[in-house]
């Protein structure tokens, strides 16, 4: 209080020393060797060739595509399961076991989330039993090693966030919004339209920005559940760092990635912040 | 004598704007002032600064003599009733009152035995046991003055402390806290934003306004004459009446045409409410009289208001009890005042 | 009503394909077969026994354990200050720097965790336990400051005040009134930086060897090449951990708290 700046000093020194050393510089590091040659020299080649390859763009796309569905059936899955957590449960116990049932995944490891469908999905695992003794398919479909796997995988790791986004935003909406709504004679259809939607879509926007960023940086899922048939751009990352051993090229792919990232994590914040009912 | 507290010139500015400007106060032991002014007019940051959360740009603070401006909260003889209580949630109520004796290096047991000391003084040393939570917002400002008083500190600095009770407790707390007050000769210095808490409580008011004192004095100076056009709106209602000049060394008020010795920067006077009486028949002759249409009627039990047009000036006028209800907007009266009561506004 | 019954519908099979994987895993470590099977054929335990009996499970076990127990006490130690920062004074540079000690939370592990082995390498730290230390602390003090942060409210401030009114030193002040405070949330983001650092593969990867290896790259490393009963084994004793924490979690602060967005 007598004298905040030494205060603020002593608090921060730590904190601060910390993170300069172990987080900054390293990213320092990488930012740096993105940008030079093994010489030392300053050099765009390693950004150049992430532009000019062919299979860059291809490896891109594809992880784009994989994380835009995984984001849009996210949200068509996490949207209903939050409302129905929210607003239709009425017996507390029931909704704290959901709760419990939805954080648990969460506290798992990607690799056991991912495991888990590696034996669900397989060419005799229960998926295919299910299907075949529903009579839907005569032969086992392939799951593993496909997109369709991939995004089973990833939807499945990246949902409770939705549904923990949402539901926190559908929890926080005034039920006089919609009362006043249904005063004023609109049904409940159209309030859901004009009244709900609109107070939960800066959570619902953020919470969808936020899935396609970890879709697009994710690693173990779809390194577990590709089968090495298909590759997506965090794993261009791991292997330059562990069989290529050609750190330039793997930095410039990282600060690619960051860069990406970064921008979707700041337009969902934006969005976040923006819009909040009053 | 040397005073308890002396305030000297005493700034404080935040990001561009200008919280206290050269306040200068001085106050002795045993006395309770309140420090009264609208929101934002720099009391609380005025009582943060004595209390040691802040530190003045300017100025100094002293207590009997010893210069405490950079002092540390914790080193300054004096304790705080806040605003929320603040107190701590997770400790009895009793560990709560202790907590100060126990700072200052008292034992358990006697740290212990003066917080049911003080707490008896409030009446409640049946809560000792609580949790403050456990207990109701007026329980919860006593034990908070009990926290504050169990040091027995010079001076007590109380941050609106009552704003948060329901006016019929609020009353009450106010007569309590007076006695104790009284009781224990310790300085007050409470800060309030309502004038009646101020005058009911206060020896001296000190009236604030825009980071300056406008008035230091007792409530009846503050109330009967106030120092400037702000004190006479913040404090009561007034009816400020326009006067224009008339003649050398005179002034004429524009309402009833009485004649008054002319002052410097004079544009207005002053008549509280009370000061008005209702005139039937001839009119004693030291009553200025002025006549007037009743505007409207507002009685609200012991005192009846009544809004009177006189030309284009509304004049508030009060009457004791409901009788003053008969009358009707419309009706045609006659005011009459005492000259002797104006009092001249400077501006 | 038929808008109910299909939100409904929907909402539980939600609820039954976030479940699925993980009851088939812990059925799939009870069989008694040597292939996965679920159901298990039979029931064991025989799979748990042959974990404790090799070396590297265990010490691998050992490793991750100890790494998120330093971790989430270093990253604990320095997020009070910082978030007393944060938290009590206004400041040049405050948005920023609350947003780099945050950011972690958004990076891509993958990239963080191969920016540690290159500078690593640099400086000689790589694939070593501080190297794994330093990154851990790094991604799971946002945790801890993002549970302490929301609970030094102003309403808290004045406590301290009252505190020092009263005649007690900051330092005092800190023991007897904010750290009673501010418990509830250095336990809450304390739990949560421990699951972190302990589930972490993307991170640790980079700078894991055979030798100092955690519970979830060595199960990576696994499962890319074998999936048997053991694996699953390793993974049913992850899940009833998890599950153990977060009752704990939900009987210390209730789960409410948790409804906020965290990192998968």
């Amino acid at each position: 209080m007598t004298a905040p700046r030494t205060t603020l000093a002593l608090l921060l020194f730590a904190p601060l020393a910390f993170f300069a050393a172990f987080f900054v510089a390293p990213m320092v590091v990488v930012a740096l060797s993105s940008i030079t040659a093994d010489d030392g020299a300053l050099t765009a080649a390693h950004y150049a060739r992430i532009l000019l390859d062919q299979y860059h763009w291809d490896v891109l796309w594809v992880t784009f595509r994989i994380a835009l569905l995984t984001t849009l059936i996210c949200m068509l899955v996490g949207f209903p399961l939050a409302w129905y957590l929210v607003r239709i449960v009425r017996w507390r116990a029931w909704r704290r076991a959901c709760v419990i049932l939805i954080i648990v995944p969460l506290f798992t490891s990607n690799i056991v989330r991912s495991f888990g469908w590696m034996v669900l999905l397989g060419r005799t695992g229960l998926v295919n039993q299910g299907l075949m003794g529903l009579g839907l398919t005569e032969r086992p479909i392939r799951f593993l090693g496909t997109e369709t796997g991939i995004l089973i995988g990833l939807v499945y790791i990246l949902v409770p966030f939705v549904v923990l986004t949402v539901g926190n935003a559908l929890a926080k909406i005034d039920t006089a919004y919609e009362e006043a709504s249904a005063d004023l004679g609109v049904g409940p259809a159209r309030t859901f339209w004009f009244v709900t939607l609109p107070l939960t879509l800066p959570g619902a926007v953020s919470g969808a920005i936020m899935v396609f960023a970890l879709a697009v940086s994710a690693y173990v899922t779809p390194a577990l559940l590709s089968g090495g048939q298909i590759t997506v751009f965090s794993m261009l990352i791991f292997q330059q760092y562990s069989s290529v051993f050609d750190f330039h090229y793997g930095a410039a792919l990282s600060i690619t990635l960051l860069v990406l990232t970064l921008v979707l994590v700041t337009v969902a914040g934006r969005i976040g912040e923006g819009r909040k009912p009053a | 004598m040397q005073p308890l507290l002396t305030i000297e010139s005493v700034s404080k500015r935040f990001a561009g704007h200008q919280a206290l400007h050269e306040v200068d106060l001085a106050i002795d032991g045993g006395e309770f002032i309140a420090l009264l002014g609208p929101s934002g007019c720099g009391k609380t940051t005025l009582l943060r600064c004595i209390a040691g959360f802040l530190k003045p740009d300017d100025g100094r603070i002293l207590i009997e003599g010893a210069d405490i401006t950079g002092a540390p909260p914790y080193r300054r003889p004096l304790n705080t009733v806040f605003q929320s209580y603040a107190l701590f949630p997770h400790m009895s109520v009793a560990d709560n009152v202790a907590y100060g004796p126990r700072r200052a290096g008292t034992g358990r047991a006697e740290a212990q035995s003066r917080a049911r000391e003080a707490l008896a003084l409030v009446g409640l040393e049946e809560m000792g046991e609580r949790l403050p939570r456990a207990l109701s917002g007026g329980q919860q400002q006593r034990v908070a003055l009990a926290r504050a008083i169990v040091n027995r500190p010079k001076l007590l600095l109380l941050d609106e402390p009552l704003s948060a009770l329901d006016l019929k407790l609020r009353r009450r707390m106010q007569i309590e806290l007076k006695h104790i007050q009284e009781k224990l000769g310790i300085a007050f210095i409470f800060v309030t934003h309502d004038q009646e808490e101020a005058m009911a409580m206060a020896n001296r008011i000190v009236v604030m306004n825009a980071g300056r004192i406008e008035q230091i004095g007792t409530p009846a100076d503050i109330y009967r004459a106030p120092a400037s056009r702000f004190v006479a709106e913040f404090v009561g209602e007034p009816n400020l009446i326009p006067v224009e000049p008339a003649g050398p060394g005179r002034m004429r008020l524009k309402v009833t045409g009485a004649e008054l010795p002319y002052a410097e920067g004079v544009r207005c006077v002053m008549a509280r409410p009370e000061d008005l009486v209702l005139v039937d028949g001839t009119p004693p002759a030291d009553l200025a009289t002025a006549a007037g249409i009743v505007e409207e009627v507002v009685a609200v039990g012991p005192v009846t208001t009544l809004f009177v047009r006189c030309g284009d000036v509304v004049l508030k006028v009060a009457r004791l009890g409901m009788s003053a209800a008969a009358l009707h907007p419309g009706s045609a009266v006659t005011l009459g005042l005492r000259v002797s009561a104006l009092h001249p506004i400077v501006e | 009503m038929i808008t109910r019954f299909l939100i409904r519908i929907v909402a539980l099979a939600a609820l039954a394909y976030l479940v699925l994987p993980l009851v088939v895993i812990v059925g799939a470590s009870l069989t008694e077969t040597s292939y996965l099977a679920f159901p298990p054929q039979g029931l064991t335990l025989k799979w748990f026994g042959v974990l404790f009996d090799d070396p590297s499970y265990v010490s691998a076990f050992v490793t991750s354990t100890l790494l998120a127990l330093a971790a989430t006490v270093v990253a604990i130690v320095l997020a009070i200050p910082a978030s007393l920062a944060l938290a009590r004074y206004v400041f040049a540079g405050r948005e920023a720097i609350s947003s780099l000690l945050m950011s972690p939370l958004v990076l891509p592990y993958v990239v963080l965790g191969a920016a540690l082995l290159q500078f690593g390498s640099a400086i000689g730290l790589a694939r070593s336990f501080e190297a794994l230390l330093v990154g851990h602390v790094v991604i799971v003090m946002p945790f801890v400051l993002r549970s302490v942060l929301p609970l030094l409210t102003p309403e808290q401030r004045a406590l301290e005040e009252a505190s020092m009114d009263l005649g007690a030193t900051p330092v005092a002040t800190f023991f007897l009134v904010v750290l009673p405070q501010i418990r509830g949330g250095i336990v809450s983001g304390g739990l949560l930086a421990f699951i972190s650092s302990w589930i972490n593969v993307e991170l640790s990867i980079f700078n894991t060897s055979s030798a100092l290896n955690t519970i979830p790259v060595k199960m990576f490393n696994y499962v890319q090449y074998t999936i048997d009963p053991t694996i699953a084994a390793v993974s049913a004793i992850t899940i009833v951990a998890a599950a153990l924490v977060i009752i704990l979690l939900d009987l210390l602060i209730g789960l409410d708290m948790l409804s906020e967005s965290r990192r998968p």
